[in-house]
């Protein structure tokens, strides 16, 4: 005899599985999605030296970094480099009374650069800048304009001198950044610059002509220091103050 | 063991969520500079500096214009120590070509006595013929 071949498991199976489909497909049915898809990048922030060359100077300001005697030079910026030369020489008096050697040049952001908000900042002397070293070039004596060796009293004069370097960036009009660098020089080497000798007593039979001197000093002592400053650039809201330790 | 695990999980998601990272963008330059410091020095200089002569304000009214005696270099006082010898020499060779003062008087001498010597053969000739 046949078994039933619908038992009742079957249908209740039957039924659930008809059902599911019948609300699978009713969802479908009635069912909308939308998508949203963004791409981030972190951005480039790349600056050079700006190739106007009114935007360059450089002076001697007072205690407070106002500019208060502007120095005659000459500046060759490259895209990462800016070389100075100067066409006259600098007064170490001023130096010992505390006045500053500073620096201005023009910054510009270059043409990939996508970050070009600047993180500007003000002259603080009231904290220590830090240090830098000058190594001495050459030392020649100068007399009615004309330019000697000075033999054995040349190791006197090229020792190093040491700095305090205060670095900041200022808003000019246009958007225009103007870099500033203010040179110090420190107690260590003032002290030690006054200890030198102010009076020199030159036998003429040994003097060594070097050729007229193109400072426009007509008498004492020129030395010339080399001097190397990596000067950065941060973003906008950035917490770091180069000018300060 | 499901509520170490649970623990754990749940510190891991506590700590991550404590760590923030904050990093901003820099750019770097150079600058170079060679500085010249002058040192006010009070020189002194003993004896002559050379390439330096000076004219007497003086002197540039007058046809001639004579170098300061004192400061001749060591070639230019030879140069003219060589000429002043030179000149020495030509004097002395010029004053020992000349006849000597006897010399001239001995020829002066003989000169009158053959004055005298004619004038005498003249008288006697002339008597002679009277």
């Amino acid at each position: 005899m046949h078994k039933k071949f619908f038992g009742v498991k079957s249908c209740i199976f039957g039924a659930l599985f008809i059902g599911l489909v019948a609300i699978g497909t009713g969802y479908a049915s009635w069912n909308s999605s939308i998508s949203a898809q963004a791409n981030l990048t972190s951005g480039t922030m790349d600056v050079e030296f700006g190739k106007s060359g009114e935007k360059y100077s450089a002076s001697v300001t007072d205690t407070n970094g106002n500019v208060e005697t502007p120095v005659s030079a000459q500046f060759s910026p490259t895209d990462k480099e800016l070389e100075i030369s100067f066409d006259e020489g600098l007064p170490v008096n001023a130096l010992l009374d505390g006045k500053l050697l500073r620096l201005d040049f023009q910054i510009t952001p270059t043409g990939g650069s996508s970050v070009n908000k600047l993180n500007y900042t003000k002259l603080d002397l009231s904290k220590t800048g830090e240090n830098v070293e000058l190594q001495a070039d050459s030392a020649v004596l100068v007399y009615n304009g004309v330019s000697y060796a000075l033999g054995e009293n040349e190791s006197l004069y090229t020792q190093p001198l040491q700095f305090e370097v205060y670095e900041t960036l200022s808003k000019e009009d246009k958007d225009e950044s103007i870099g500033q660098i203010y040179l110090k020089l420190s107690d260590e080497s003032a002290n030690m610059i006054k200890d030198l000798p102010t009076k020199l007593d030159i036998d003429a039979a040994n003097l060594e002509e070097l050729g007229d001197d193109t400072l426009g000093v007509q008498n004492g002592v020129v030395v010339k220091y080399s001097l190397e400053i990596p000067y950065d650039v941060f973003q906008a809201g950035s917490k770091v103050n180069k000018s300060v330790k | 063991m499901k509520k170490t695990v649970l623990a754990v999980l749940v510190a891991v998601m506590a700590m991550s969520s404590g760590i923030t990272a904050f990093a901003y963008w820099k750019s770097e330059l150079k600058v170079k500079a060679n500085i010249p410091v002058v040192y006010d020095v009070d020189i002194e200089m003993s004896g002559d500096v050379k390439g330096q002569e000076k004219v007497d304000p003086a002197d540039k009214g007058d046809i001639t214009i004579r170098p300061d005696q004192g400061k001749k270099s060591s070639s230019e006082s030879v140069q003219e120590e060589s000429t002043a010898n030179t000149e020495e020499q030509t004097i002395k060779e010029s004053i020992q070509n000349k006849p000597s003062i006897e010399e001239t008087k001995e020829s002066i001498i003989k000169s009158e006595n053959n004055t005298e010597s004619k004038a005498e053969a003249d008288t006697n000739n002339e008597e002679i013929k009277r």
